[in-house]
């Protein structure tokens, strides 16, 4: 693995539960307030409730004041306004066929159209506008046709790490000057076929989600998307554009153990935290906290736990999750920018829902906000079909 | 970058051997009726590489992808122990798509408290890119790209990224998609509505289904078939003067000439550019004679429905 040198974050976009801008949403974290409530959009069918973490409704009404996409396209869309006005960039102004477009999603990408199914299924011959705008909203796609860029254009499909890989691709293209800027990230909407998919695998919690808590009964879905603009530096220096952060190394890894779980001693989760430390040319102590995956499953957070304990032992880390809810795709995406957050502001907050240390686990999360010193920090995704994803991010430099 | 092509592994309505596609793509040039049945795919074969116990519970999209890969490995002359620093990336338009209407079916038929999680988790796109890791005890990364048309396009430049950093000195590149009943009304449907500008030479195709794996490494040494490259269409080659594609527009075929449409062998599927580039890599070591002379480079092209074409270079051992 060569060593990656670092590429610039110059715009972020956020949308979710917790708000429907970045600053709006790093302030809910640290108060930490939340409210998941049952679905809204649909009829759960469950005789009991599992509560979600949605997007405010103001924004999903403005979002369906828009052209005809999917929710996921539209909060993709509703966040790269946010980042490119940060960024300070009007893609008019760019060399299109050197702006790539890289967006991690799950549900964005699948055929979930339940109600158009059940219509044809019953030997009816229903409006083809579902299928039309599937066809229309595959996240990255939309995103480039949306802004007119005709570089490389990717939607990654990895579960749950798809949007923290969609990240790590796109710094590889700028860091081997495929493109001068890449609009990277993950949306995802909340859906009825996922939410009965989680329940019936029983990972799904009744109550607010409670991450590494000894008393943790599964996750919460959520929905939203994060996106990041990346950029070379010698575009970054001719507009003389701000960096707000650096995505220093990348690392991905298979479990190659199991569909549904992660390797119990975390063996994939280790090989790419190695990798992307080794592509930062960093080690485990200049770590300063981590952005863990923390599901508030049984699995997902003893598997972490043991791994932070093994390589991060003094290391403080958090799970979003319990602000955002599980937001699948887009996870990685929106926890990258969190952790971007986090390191310029120098500390992280109280994890949500964890009050009580699980004596079955060999680490917890920040009970309290917590300051944070140094230049870098980790954001890490674990994903069905074992997949594993690091991020390791930097600290902006101020021009 | 250019990725030298180790192996090639090929599931597909006209047979699972490189040969068979071959013979059919000579068929097809000499313009010999052949009749093809593009969703009857045979993966019974895949019992020489896994046992039916560790198939039992594996889908017939994953079943495709898993019997494409192993026939590349074979190609190639390597078996899975082997493949150490070796990275997965899986091309799909739709994803594992019965395995998704298997689960709608069973909200339906039983209700949301009784629908089967097993279909669920199996549908979730990067199952079968995880099921070929797993089966290979493959611990590089491992990737599942999903577009329509322009995935395969994608897929490559994946592999090539990946090899280019280092991160991996051997990538199985794949491109997967079946069919089903809905997917071909729909697609019917569809079609009526369609000038061929928008959906190219297979607007009046059935949807196909089938597998294709490359076996690719960093170093040329390794090109026993040739190389494959992502590549973009604004630069010329002019040694490359022969297109297949089965998706590009009028204005394509009228400015790119000669453009060879292959679809008629793998139907209209959106990862139809990977069959593409198993025929033209067929075609830059001359496999395709008498009836296609051999060509140093070949362009493949898949054009989308918003008019974005992705395009690799396929090319021989000796193209420099």
């Amino acid at each position: 693995m060569l060593r990656m040198e670092p590429v610039s974050v110059t715009g972020m976009g956020c949308v979710c539960a917790a708000g429907t801008n970045l600053k709006d949403i790093l302030r809910a974290l640290e108060a930490g307030q939340r409210a998941p409530l049952p679905p809204s959009r649909f009829k759960s069918g469950h005789t009991r409730t599992y509560p979600v973490f949605e997007v405010p409704e103001h924004v999903r009404c403005e979002q369906k004041n828009g052209p005809d996409l999917s929710m996921t396209a539209h909060f993709a869309l509703h966040a790269v306004k946010e980042a490119l006005l940060q960024a300070g960039l009007a893609i008019s102004d760019l060399d299109t066929s050197r702006v790539g477009v890289c967006i991690g999603t799950s549900v964005g990408a699948s055929l979930n159209l339940l109600d158009f199914y059940r219509g044809t299924r019953a030997g009816q011959t229903p409006d083809l506008e579902p299928v039309h705008r599937y066809l229309n909203s595959n996240p990255a796609v939309t995103l480039a046709h949306a802004l007119g860029t005709t570089g490389p254009v990717q939607t990654v499909v990895n579960a749950c790490s798809s949007g923290a890989d969609a990240i790590g691709l796109a710094a590889s293209w700028i860091a081997q000057g495929i493109c001068d800027i890449v609009i990277a990230g993950g949306a995802d909407e909340m859906s009825e076929v996922t939410y009965n998919g989680f329940i019936r695998l029983m990972i799904s919690d009744q109550s607010p989600c409670r991450p590494f808590d000894k008393s943790r009964g599964g996750l919460n879905l959520g929905e939203g998307a994060g996106i990041v603009i990346l950029e070379a530096s010698a575009s970054r220096e001719k507009r003389n554009a701000g960096e707000l952060a650096t995505i220093l190394g990348y690392g991905t890894a298979a479990d190659a153990h199991h569909l549904t779980a992660p390797h119990p001693q975390g063996v994939g989760l280790k090989l790419a935290i190695s990798d992307a430390l080794d592509a930062a040319g960093l080690t485990t102590a200049d770590i300063s906290f981590i952005n863990a995956h923390g599901t508030g499953t049984a699995n997902n957070d003893t598997v972490e736990a043991t791994v932070l304990n093994e390589l991060f032992p003094q290391t403080p880390f958090i799970s979003t999750k319990g602000m955002t809810g599980h937001t699948l795709g887009a996870a990685g995406a929106i926890e990258a920018i969190f952790t971007m957050g986090h390191l310029a502001a120098g500390g992280i907050p109280a994890s949500a829902g964890f009050s009580e240390e699980d004596p079955a686990l060999s680490a917890s999360p920040a009970r309290r906000h917590t300051p944070v010193h140094g230049k870098a920090a980790i954001s890490q995704s674990l994903a069905f079909g074992g997949n594993n994803t690091v991020l390791v991010i930097g600290k902006g430099r101020a021009i | 970058m250019r990725m030298a092509v180790e192996g090639m592994g090929i599931v597909s309505a006209v047979g699972n051997g490189l040969q068979d596609l071959a013979q059919a793509a000579r068929h097809m040039l000499r313009e010999e009726s052949q009749t093809i049945e593009f969703s009857k795919i045979d993966t019974s074969n895949l019992v020489r590489h896994a046992s039916s116990r560790a198939l039992r519970r594996v889908d017939h999209f994953t079943r495709m992808a898993l019997l494409a890969a192993y026939s590349a490995l074979e190609d190639a002359g390597l078996d899975a122990a082997e493949l150490e620093h070796t990275g997965i990336v899986l091309a799909t338009g739709y994803g594992p798509v019965k395995l998704t209407f298997d689960f709608l079916d069973s909200i339906i038929d039983f209700g949301p408290e009784m629908a089967s999680p097993q279909a669920f988790a199996h549908s979730v796109h990067n199952i079968p890119a995880a099921t070929v890791a797993l089966m290979m005890t493959l611990r590089g990364p491992c990737f599942s790209i999903c577009q329509l048309d322009t995935a395969v396009a994608a897929a490559t430049l994946t592999a090539q990224t990946w090899l280019a950093e280092k991160r991996v000195t051997r990538v199985l590149l794949g491109a997967v998609d079946e069919h089903t009943a809905l997917l071909e009304i729909n697609a019917q449907r569809i079609a009526e509505n369609l000038s061929a500008e928008i959906s190219g030479g297979r607007r009046g195709l059935a949807p196909g289904e089938g597998a294709v794996f490359f076996c690719l490494h960093a170093d040329p040494e390794h090109a026993r078939h040739g190389f494959i490259e992502n590549a973009s269409l604004s630069k010329t080659y002019p040694d490359a003067p022969i297109f297949f594609s089965g998706s590009a527009s009028p204005a394509q075929r009228n400015t790119l000439p000669p453009m060879h449409d292959f679809s008629p062998l793998y139907g209209n599927i959106p990862i139809g550019m990977a069959f593409d580039a198993t025929v033209a890599l067929l075609t830059v070591q001359g496999r395709l004679g008498p009836v296609m002379d051999e060509c140093p480079a070949v362009h493949c092209l898949s054009r989308n429905r918003f008019g974005m074409t992705g395009s690799i270079l396929v090319t021989s051992r000796e193209y420099a």
